[in-house]
């Protein structure tokens, strides 16, 4: 048997979960916001016009603060594409940047063919075929890149969401 | 003095560099947004846009739904995602199936990917282990 003394003494011999640092975890949460909101914008059946309108165009400003938060990684990997660089590591980039393309036409597309969300505000802009056409094409592709761009960062993303999770759950357990 | 042994006045100093790099930042994305939203304006006004253009919207002479058109030609129905998805406005929860498809897409690359870097990594774990026991 071992008594209650024990038992903390053990406790408190566990290893404590690393600390996270506020910018990785501002980077996984923002991520992840970026995720769902994209989830659900690109399932326009169930959201209605107005909701996929007001999504897009808040995920439009996470998207610019997520590009600007990983600014320096894109000056130093565009930098070390031209010269030497691992597979990987190239294919990533190659995603990433073919992902911020087909973001940025996806969401000016889409700013410009609203129906709901800037007429609400007084905006009306003047769009022909090609904006719409432009803005379901790209969301096609973007979906594809999207998943290909977590999935290639799967390794970071389980080992931050356990840090992350698991120092909450020993912060809320006694 | 914070724990990194900055005085006030070099916090001050380092703060103010982060908001000048964080600004200098946003200032050179925007503009890569505007390099890009320009080449899709520039797309748009060369022959390669008909590449993308719905024909709905803009190039064919569009009639509002249920018009009646000539003798013979019957009435215009409602295509996906006009009538009654475009003009849903709210969220439409019989329409479930949408998110879990697009859900069913994002897994199946994950999924995808995940398994194929994993296999590649214990190829190269084991390539690495045969040459170390050689």
């Amino acid at each position: 048997m071992t008594s209650s003394v024990d038992q903390d003494v053990r406790a408190d011999r566990r290893p404590t979960p690393r600390r996270v640092p506020a910018r990785t975890r501002l980077d996984f949460w923002l991520d992840l916001v970026l995720l769902i909101a994209f989830t659900l914008d690109y399932s326009f059946n169930f959201t209605g016009l107005s909701i996929h309108e007001w999504i897009g165009l808040g995920f439009g400003i996470a998207l610019l603060v997520h590009v600007v938060l990983h600014w320096d990684w894109v000056l130093r990997t565009t930098n070390r594409f031209l010269g030497t660089m691992a597979g990987r590591e190239r294919i990533r980039w190659v995603v990433d940047a073919v992902l911020l393309l087909a973001m940025t036409l996806c969401v000016g597309s889409g700013v410009l063919i609203s129906r709901s969300a800037l007429p609400a505000v007084g905006i009306h802009l003047r769009s022909n075929g090609f904006w719409t056409g432009l803005h379901s094409t790209t969301a096609d592709v973007t979906v594809a890149l999207v998943s290909l761009h977590v999935a290639l960062s799967w390794r970071w993303i389980l080992s931050v969401g356990r840090r992350i999770f698991r120092r909450s759950a020993a912060v809320v357990t006694p | 003095m914070d724990p990194l042994g900055r005085t006030a006045d070099l916090q001050a100093v380092s703060r103010g560099g982060h908001t000048v790099k964080f600004v200098r930042q946003t200032v050179a994305v925007v503009a890569v947004v505007a390099v890009i939203l320009a080449l899709g304006v520039v797309w748009g006004h060369s022959g390669a846009a008909a590449l993308v253009a719905d024909d709905r919207g803009g190039q064919l002479k569009r009639f509002p739904d249920g018009a009646r058109l000539p003798e013979g030609f019957g009435s215009v129905q409602p295509g996906r995602g006009d009538g009654q998805n475009k003009g849903n406005h709210s969220l439409s929860i019989s329409n479930v199936d949408d998110l879990v498809q697009t859900l069913f897409i994002e897994g199946a690359v994950l999924c995808g990917v995940v398994v194929i870097d994993r296999s590649l990594r214990q190829r190269r774990r084991r390539v690495v282990a045969a040459r170390v026991g050689a």
